[in-house]
């Protein structure tokens, strides 16, 4: 590859065009027609007992949604405005409310991490880190890829904002995923890997902290008020941690391995002259510019408030949030003169706002409407959770239900408040102690790592056209695989050693 | 002006009396309301009322449904009784009397009767999407506390929930359970039950509701089967053989 050939800009707004494969066809041709039968049994069947009417509708409306996400008969975001009007003409959300989720603070909070990750590529940072991270750390694709893990493993106790970690990261991702000869348009599984592996990272290392995301926060608040532990920030973390590291390095392991094989090429930089040449591209760029600390600096400034939100009661009498921290550097990098962008400058994939506004819409509605309360009940009833089954059948049904449960309800949050509370009442139907089951559930809820639509990081990832759906699918269900074995494994090991299980 | 106060502190006065009539002479245990809505918008209703009375002297109140009701049957202690049983309307509240006197103890009493226009449809609905909305509440307007309260709203057959858009206990998104529950049973109609703890004075009970016929149209299964079948014929470029195709095994 001609050095010069290497993409050291982003372009997000535009889609990629890849020939599909004969497999991905197949998929698309027997996705719509599945995904409307899907629709019609479950919208037209009798509506069961304890669901709403609205509920029924809710669930018909995302399970189409999802098959056609996955098979993708449409483009994705084609399905979500699909999904958005089926909610709406079969009655499953309203109008206002499915309008309404592009002003949430999600889709904000995705725009303006865009935006500051395009500062990072125009004043060039993003190429000087990646060419130096490539030259420390890119003699082997192994290395380089284990670079980002720890990196990830490094940011996820300082930064709780799983977008602000993947901003970070993503443009130094795409200039190596583009040195190592992956692109969106002809991604190769080096591409695959890096992107995969740090979708992982992200989601997995939150749980390897409480304060790693809010739905350990709800969940440690219930496993308290319910079922009367209370559990600290080490307790979690020395819990929790070693397993998200066995997690990641295994799935670090099995991915360039196994699952997309990094051929002997892809190993090393596809760039002419090699490590010559990127050494020579950063002398070439000189000292710090300017631009570049003006980057740092807004980057850095935004980076403090987010991981020091827990304080800024104290400092300044309110908190602000992840999303108003990202509007404060967005709008420094819009003033003129002091700034660094205009306006044609902020790359921002619309149509990942907009798939991203279909999920969401999907996920809020099945909550609102009480559909995923429903189903998780459901499932747990349907299983016999509740008819006096060894503990140990218990806890592993309770660790694949909480880890895949994911697939279908898209906020961790929700999932917390939902499945946290059920879990604890059966613990205590069962004569269990709450913890010996709520906590290992809970240390699966930000696993999000099987489809673009289960966590906003996935989404900006996703976004890059560096993996499709179905390597999301296939990489992930592995690992989540992989997680619920590990997980009970540590049930009868590291658990029982720290008496969280009997 | 003067008439808001005027009517403020009749109000006053009104509830001062009845809660002075009351205090302590009776500790109702639990009220258990089933109300069953029928296709004329008349309402059966069963309530049974645990009661253990402390005064021999007292007379029983107890929140009741707005309307007049008619052929009022009752029980006490599992045996037909003469009760004598007078519904009272407040502008805000409707109440029951039970004037008969009870010896102290425990007592159950069941009552049944008829709200005729209990539900009146055209104000009712439809709406949008042919959704009708209802609301059921019941207020406590004596200082009495009412142990448990639990009421459970049944629709008339071929009619289901189709959204609750409130509830007396309020519902938060936080909250790990909705205070109400949904069920289906075999004769055909949908119910929901919500209870109530410790009612205290002025607390209430309720529901407000959308509900629709479960009849579904046969249009949309044909819309659906005709867009399956238009995709299956206008992309059947997919699964025959395509130059832009990726061929897997040589990728």
């Amino acid at each position: 590859m001609d050095p010069n050939a290497i993409n050291f800009d982003t372009n997000l707004n535009v889609i990629p065009k890849r020939p599909p494969s004969k497999g991905e066809n197949r998929l698309k041709f027997i996705g719509f027609p599945l995904g409307i039968i899907l629709f019609l049994v479950l919208y037209l069947m009798p509506t069961p007992s304890g669901l709403t009417m609205e509920g029924q509708a809710a669930i018909a409306a995302f399970i189409a949604a999802l098959t056609w996400w996955i098979t993708e008969p449409f483009p994705t975001y084609a399905t979500s405005l699909i999904l958005m009007a089926l909610l709406v003409f079969f009655n499953g959300w309203t109008e206002d409310q499915v309008l309404g989720v592009f002003g949430l603070e999600v889709i904000w909070l995705n725009i303006f991490a865009f935006i500051l990750s395009s500062t990072l590529v125009k004043s060039q940072l993003a190429k000087r880190f990646a060419l130096w991270i490539g030259l420390k750390f890119g003699h082997s694709s192994y290395t380089i890829l284990g670079a980002f893990i720890v990196l990830q493993l490094f940011l996820a106790p300082f930064i709780p904002a799983t977008t602000a970690r993947t901003v970070m990261v993503l443009p130094v991702m795409l200039v190596i995923a583009s040195i190592y000869g992956s692109t969106s348009e002809k991604r190769n599984n080096f591409g695959i890997n890096l992107f995969m592996q740090n979708l992982q990272g992200i989601s997995i290392f939150s749980s390897g902290f409480i304060t790693g995301s809010t739905c350990n926060i709800v969940a440690v608040a219930f496993i308290f008020e319910m079922g009367n532990h209370k559990i600290y920030y080490s307790d979690w973390m020395i819990a929790s941690l070693p397993i998200t590291i066995i997690v990641m390095a295994i799935s670090w392991w099995i991915g360039p391995k196994f699952l997309f094989k990094v051929s002997k090429s892809e190993q090393k930089p596809q760039i002419k002259g090699g490590f010559d040449v990127m050494k020579k591209m950063l002398d070439e760029m000189g000292g710090f510019t300017r631009a570049e600390a003006k980057s740092a600096t807004v980057f850095l400034v935004v980076l403090f408030l987010w991981a020091t939100d827990r304080y800024h009661m104290g400092w300044v009498g309110f908190e602000i949030s992840a999303v108003m921290a990202a509007l404060i550097g967005v709008i420094v990098v819009f003033l003129p003169k002091i700034g660094l962008l205009k306006w044609n400058d902020a790359d921002i994939p619309w149509h990942v706002m907009i798939f991203s506004a279909g999920a969401y819409a999907g996920g809020l509605a099945l909550f609102d409407s009480g559909a995923a309360r429903w189903v998780v009940g459901k499932a747990f009833t349907m299983v016999g959770l509740d008819s006096g089954l060894d503990f140990w059948i218990v806890y592993s049904i309770i660790i694949a239900f909480s880890m895949y449960a994911h697939l279908f309800f898209t906020s961790k949050t929700m999932r917390s408040i939902v499945m946290i509370p059920i879990i604890i009442a059966i613990a205590q139907q069962l004569g269990f102690d709450p913890i010996s089951l709520a906590l290992p559930a809970a240390f699966t809820l930000t696993w999000v790592i099987t489809l673009p639509t289960n966590a906003k990081p996935n989404l900006i990832l996703y976004s890059t056209g560096q993996f499709s759906i179905s390597d999301n699918l296939k990489y992930g269900l592995t690992v989540a695989t992989i997680g619920v074995i590990v997980m009970i494994v540590a049930g009868f090991t590291w658990f029982r050693w720290l008496g969280i299980t009997p | 002006m003067m008439n808001k106060k005027y009517h403020i502190i009749l109000h006053l006065s009104f509830l001062i009396i009845c809660a002075l009539s009351n205090v302590d002479a009776q500790q109702i245990k639990l009220i258990d309301e089933d109300v069953k809505i029928n296709d004329d918008g008349s309402a059966n209703i069963k309530l049974q009322l645990d009661v253990k009375i402390e005064n021999a002297s007292s007379m029983i109140k107890i929140p009741s449904l707005q309307g007049n009701p008619i052929a009022i049957n009752s029980q006490l202690d599992n045996n037909l009784s003469d009760l004598v049983i007078n519904q009272k309307n407040d502008e805000n509240y409707s109440y029951f009397e039970i004037y008969n006197q009870l010896p102290i103890g425990e007592h159950s009493i069941v009552m049944e009767y008829v709200l005729p226009k209990f539900m009146d449809w055209e104000v009712a609905g439809p709406g949008e999407f042919l959704a009708y909305e209802f609301g059921i509440k019941l207020d406590n307007p004596f200082p009495t506390q009412i142990d448990t309260f639990n009421l459970t709203i049944s629709l008339p057959k071929g009619w289901n929930y189709h959204k609750i858009i409130d509830s007396n206990p309020i519902f938060r998104d936080k909250d790990p359970q909705p205070p109400y529950k949904l069920f289906n049973t075999d004769d055909g109609r949908a119910y929901a039950n919500i209870s109530r703890t410790d009612m205290k004075f002025k607390d209430s009970i309720g529901l407000t509701f959308l509900f629709k016929s479960t009849s579904k149209s046969i249009f949309i299964i044909i819309v659906a089967v005709i867009l399956a079948v238009l995709y299956m014929i206008f992309f059947r470029d997919l699964i025959i053989n395509n130059k832009n195709d990726i061929d897997e095994n040589k990728e």
